[in-house]
């Protein structure tokens, strides 16, 4: 199958996984965003994360955002099915405070940039 | 039970939703948390109740988002789908990171043949570090114990190529046939014949 | 041995027997293939074909131990009996040429019941020795009693008598026995005789009496020794150095690249907690078939010792002191911004392409064109600018096609071992004849000596010698020209005659056949001259200048008393060795199985080596401390990832890039008639080899040098040489 996926183009038509269309797509994505922003207040309160709601939603959209360029109908509802799993775990608790803050990243070390940093450390 | 002193709105919040227990909890939360402020304060209490959905989602349905599903076909194009946003494979990886596909090779040891048919899509190795007490091996990077088994070099550059890998795939160095024959041992005018027994 | 040449023998067959075509193809009639079916399906196969190989290519293993495909056929252990309808008896398959319309059946209750019964005999004089046997996980008896052996044993043994045990045999520093797990298969002594070309091993004694060993105490030394430890069925015969030191199962395998000499050949490297724990040969039929010399499967303990693991500048006192990175780098590139454009390379034998290529930049950048390699090539005619006067251009498979080969100034046994291996091959199967100028060593099969004396080219060229003559009959000659004899003082007028002769033979033939060959003798110099670098240290010692850049250069081309004090030597490379010891700034490098990097070999064949582990202590790969130091200097190289290096390698010369593939070299003609213009004298010095013994072979590069096994191999042949079996003829 796969050697004639790669030489092939042209739309084709498959298995919807949610969505039907870029619409309905699109439809999904706000619900699930509009769901999350939401729930930030209860979620800042329940965790107790040291974020408040505002830096809670600045990284919310910044999540969103950065699948911005994701045009496929099928991984669109990928995403939104995996952002839908993460936001029930937040909500029911089955998440503690720590990962809630990964979305933040806030005790990773930053990695050395540039050639010469990364030569000395031995990381590149 | 005894209500303890709520400001109005919050009051009106309560009677609004009639959520008497979930205010309760609301209302230690708020006992408890340290808000920098009292505008900090101001500021959840209104974001908690000025929206209109701003309910606590106890039992929240994942079919909410879900409409049903229609029996139709959904149109993409026709180009390997580029799965890298839900694979969760970190953007650093891909970049670092070459597959190398290709058939397993015979170990040197051994006739059979069997573990080397198919392709295997695997990753170079990258730095490890040693422990200074036990001396054991730790390394950043948990690829190179992928080793993925594809019946054909196509499909699995399929993968790759859908994963968002960049790809080196080896030239095939297939074993050649040779003919060979016991009377060879006992030519009488060939070098092949069997000097040592 | 009778071997009468068979036209002498057959005074009246018929012309295309007697011709030096050779092998059943090439004879007028195809021979018209007939049908046998294995185990119900059809297979057309040339008469001839064994069962085994019949039924190999439909893809049915018929299980064997002393059946190889790259030796003699045995038929031996009867491991590989199956039925033929109709056949009152099993037929051993490996040994059994196919007839018209057999119907063998491979899994029938006949073949089962006779693979069971030969495992049991096997079986009842095997020790029980798996937990400690080294060849555990990966041994064919194991898996084939698994398969195909009864799941009960009769072995009682009512006399407590035990099983037959065979006393273990001492047969050198790398290969360890232990006899009692031998199952007599005879590859081991098929082996030595027909591809490593010495008739030590054989049997003595006959049933449970029969042993297998060298007939008299000695060694089994061979270049090519270590492979019958991979032939090795069982645990009888296996590696000395990798004894009790891990299990397969437990090994990371690293698919990579060998660079101890300039053949490439194809290997494994096994490593576990960040250690190489052994390496083996990987199939490559174009290169190494499935064998692997010695000093490429042995010398990895070297890999591990005199290591340079952290940068080191020259104290007050003249002795190497550890720095930091920032430090060495601080200091080198004071040194290089000092010395302006007066800079020179000089590139060793194990340097890759991309260290190569990225120094190459460097330097070019800094205004200067001082980039050599360590190993010289005639400058004149048209030196290394055409691809064709540097390569063993008909490839080392074209070997196997030659009828006559003519070595000159070149012992490949040892600065090859598989082109000498191939060359044997096709001397064994092709009735290959061989011709050898320069000094009279040791092949492992019959050639002729024409003379040590450089004068004999001259004399074959002109044709007045009598293997002239063979040259010229030969359907596809072989010159092979050992590249040491380019650096002699009349390399270029040798050489020169060398691609007259090849260019008066090729077009002879007409076709596309190259005749031309020159065998490098390590692993860097064709991706050197690839390129653009200056073959041989000439013009540094002419104008040597004021930082000198050994990018791993340890064969002293240059040494301290060729340059002024003033010189800052900076060394980078993997071994505290000859070079280092010069050095006033040492950077550690990794060694090629701590980078991924590109190596050409001697036919311009690019590989690539693979990282099996991580280079020790601070040391970096190669062309990282090159794009590092150019940083620090100022003259930033444009790339920084492997990638980008490769892209810059693909923009020089494509061909580095090609993984895999030989790329064909061309412009005879223009070469020979470049050459004809420079100086044609031949010198009277007669040709000299480097490695004439299989002493001089083991210990030729940092990493065989650092390596014990290597020495104790070195110790091994001189113990063998006080021998009173030794015999300098055969061995």
């Amino acid at each position: 199958m796969a050697a004639s996926e790669l030489a092939r183009k042209g739309p084709k038509l498959v298995k919807p996984i949610l969505s039907i269309d870029h619409g309905e797509a699109r439809r999904r994505v706000l619900n699930l965003y509009k769901t999350w922003y939401r729930q930030i207040p209860y979620i800042v309160l329940d965790f107790d994360i040291p974020k408040n709601i505002e830096q809670c939603r600045a990284k919310l959209r910044e999540e969103f955002r950065k699948n911005a360029h994701v045009k496929d109908v099928r991984v669109i509802d990928m995403l939104v099915i995996k952002g839908q799993m993460e936001l029930k775990e937040t909500v029911h608790g089955w998440k503690t405070k720590g990962h809630v803050m990964t979305f933040f990243k806030d005790t990773q070390e930053p990695k050395p940039e540039g050639f010469l940093a990364k030569f000395i450390s031995g990381t590149n | 039970m005894i209500v303890p002193y709520v400001s109005p709105s919050m009051r009106l919040f309560v009677l609004k939703t009639n959520m008497f227990r979930q205010y309760q909890l609301i209302y230690k939360r708020l006992m408890a948390t340290k808000f920098p402020d009292d505008a900090c304060r101001e500021a959840f209490i209104k974001a908690a109740i000025c929206k209109k959905e701003a309910t606590r989602l106890d039992h929240y349905e994942e079919c909410r988002m879900c409409l049903p599903v229609q029996e139709k076909d959904v149109t993409v194009p026709d180009e390997i789908a580029d799965l890298t946003p839900i694979s969760g494979v970190p953007s650093e990886a891909l970049q670092k990171n070459i597959a190398i596909i290709q058939k397993p090779a015979k170990n040197a040891m051994q006739q059979g043949t069997a573990n080397t048919k198919g392709f295997i899509m695997k990753y170079p190795n990258d730095v490890t570090w040693e422990n200074p007490l036990m001396g054991w091996i730790s390394g950043a990077n948990s690829l190179k114990d992928v080793e993925i088994r594809f019946p054909t070099k196509e499909s699995a550059a399929y993968f790759a190529k859908k994963n968002g890998w960049k790809l080196f795939i080896p030239k095939e160095t297939p074993k050649k046939r040779v003919k060979r024959g016991y009377g060879e041992n006992f030519a009488w005018n060939k070098r092949t014949r069997v000097s040592t027994k | 041995m009778l071997r009468v040449p068979l036209s002498k023998a057959l005074p009246n067959a018929v012309k295309a027997v007697c011709s030096p075509k050779r092998g059943s193809t090439t004879l007028a009639k195809a021979p018209e293939k007939i049908e046998v079916f294995i185990d119900d399906k059809s297979v057309m196969v040339e008469p001839g074909t064994t069962v085994l190989q019949a039924a190999a290519m439909v893809g049915v293993e018929i299980p064997r131990f002393c059946y190889h495909e790259r030796l003699a056929v045995a038929g031996n252990c009867r491991m590989c009996l199956v039925e033929v309808e109709k056949s009152p008896k099993p037929v051993a398959a490996c040994a059994m040429p196919v007839m018209k319309g057999w119907r063998i059946k491979t899994n029938s209750d006949m073949t089962k019941k006779a693979r069971e019964g030969v495992m049991e005999f096997l079986l009842v004089n095997h020790p029980l020795d798996c937990p400690i046997c080294d060849q555990g996980g990966e041994c064919d008896l194991q898996d084939q009693s698994m398969a195909f052996g009864s799941d009960r044993s009769r072995f009682t043994d009512i006399q407590f008598s035990g099983k037959r045990a065979v006393e273990d045999k001492d047969v050198g520093p790398l290969i360890k026995t232990v006899m009692t797990r031998c199952i007599h298969c005879t590859r081991c002594i098929r082996f030595a005789s027909e591809v490593a070309g010495i008739d030590d091993l054989g049997t003595t004694g006959r049933g449970s009496d029969m042993q297998i060993g060298t007939y008299v105490e000695k060694f089994f030394l061979s270049e090519l020794s270590g492979n019958v430890i991979d032939l090795c069925p069982v645990g009888a015969l296996t590696s000395k150095p990798y004894a009790f030191t891990a299990r397969p199962w437990e090994t990371r395998k690293t698919e990579s690249v060998d660079v101890l000499d300039a053949v490439g050949s194809n290997i494994i490297v096994s490593t576990r907690t960040g250690e190489v724990m052994r390496i083996l040969p990987r199939l490559n039929e174009e290169v190494n078939e499935e064998w692997l010399s010695d000093k490429a499967r042995f010398s990895y303990d070297g890999l591990k010792r005199q290591r340079l693991i952290t940068p080191m500048l020259k104290g007050p006192e003249g002795e190497l002191l550890p720095v930091e990175w920032e430090d060495a780098l601080s200091f080198a590139s004071k040194a290089i911004r000092d010395a302006g454009s007066e800079i020179g390379v000089i590139a060793g034998g194990q340097a890759d392409a991309e260290a190569l290529i990225a120094l190459k930049d460097l330097i070019n950048k800094l205004g200067s064109e001082l980039v050599c390699t360590e190993r010289a090539f005639p400058d004149d005619g048209a030196g290394t600018d055409l691809r064709s006067s540097y390569l063993l251009n008909s490839k080392i498979t074209g070997i196997e096609e030659a009828d006559v080969v003519l070595l000159i100034g070149t012992n490949p046994r040892f600065e090859a071992p598989l082109v000498n291996s191939r060359i044997r091959k096709a001397w064994v199967h092709n009735e290959l004849e061989v011709g050898l100028i320069g000094p009279c060593v040791n092949l492992t099969y019959s050639f002729d000596h024409l003379g040590e004396d450089p004068n004999v080219i001259e004399e074959v060229l002109s044709g007045k010698h009598p293997f002239a003559k063979k040259l010229l009959n030969a359907k596809k000659p072989l010159i092979i020209l050992g590249s040491q004899q380019l650096e002699r003082n009349d390399g270029v007028a040798i050489l020169s005659k060398v691609q007259q002769m090849a260019k008066h033979l090729s077009s002879k033939i007409g076709s596309e056949w190259k005749v031309l060959n020159i065998l490098q003798q390590v692993a860097s110099q064709v991706a050197a001259l690839d390129l653009g670098y200056k073959a041989g240290v000439e013009s540094l010692k002419e104008c040597p200048p004021k930082v000198l850049f050994l990018l791993g250069a340890d064969e002293c081309a240059i040494t301290r008393d060729d340059l002024p004090q003033s010189t800052t030597v900076i060394y980078l490379g993997s071994h505290g060795d000859n070079g280092a010891s010069m050095a006033d700034i040492v950077l550690p490098a990794a060694a090629y199985t701590e980078k991924q990097a590109t190596y050409v070999n001697t036919e311009g064949r690019a590989q690539q080596t693979l990282v099996a582990v991580t280079p020790p202590g601070m040391a970096r790969e190669d062309w990282k401390i090159i794009r590092a130091i150019s940083e620090v200097v100022g003259k930033k190289l444009p790339y920084d990832t492997l990638n980008e290096i490769r892209g810059r390698l693909e923009q020089v010369s494509p061909n580095l890039t090609r993984y895999g593939e030989a790329e064909e070299a061309n412009f005879y003609d223009q070469a020979v008639e470049l050459s004809k213009e420079a100086c044609n004298k031949l010198d009277c010095e007669p040709l000299e080899v480097k490695y004439k013994d299989l002493e001089d072979y083991y210990m030729t590069d940092p990493i065989s040098r650092a390596s014990t096994t290597m020495a104790k191999c070195v110790q091994a042949v001189r113990k063998q040489k006080e021998s009173k079996y030794y015999d300098s003829g055969t061995a």
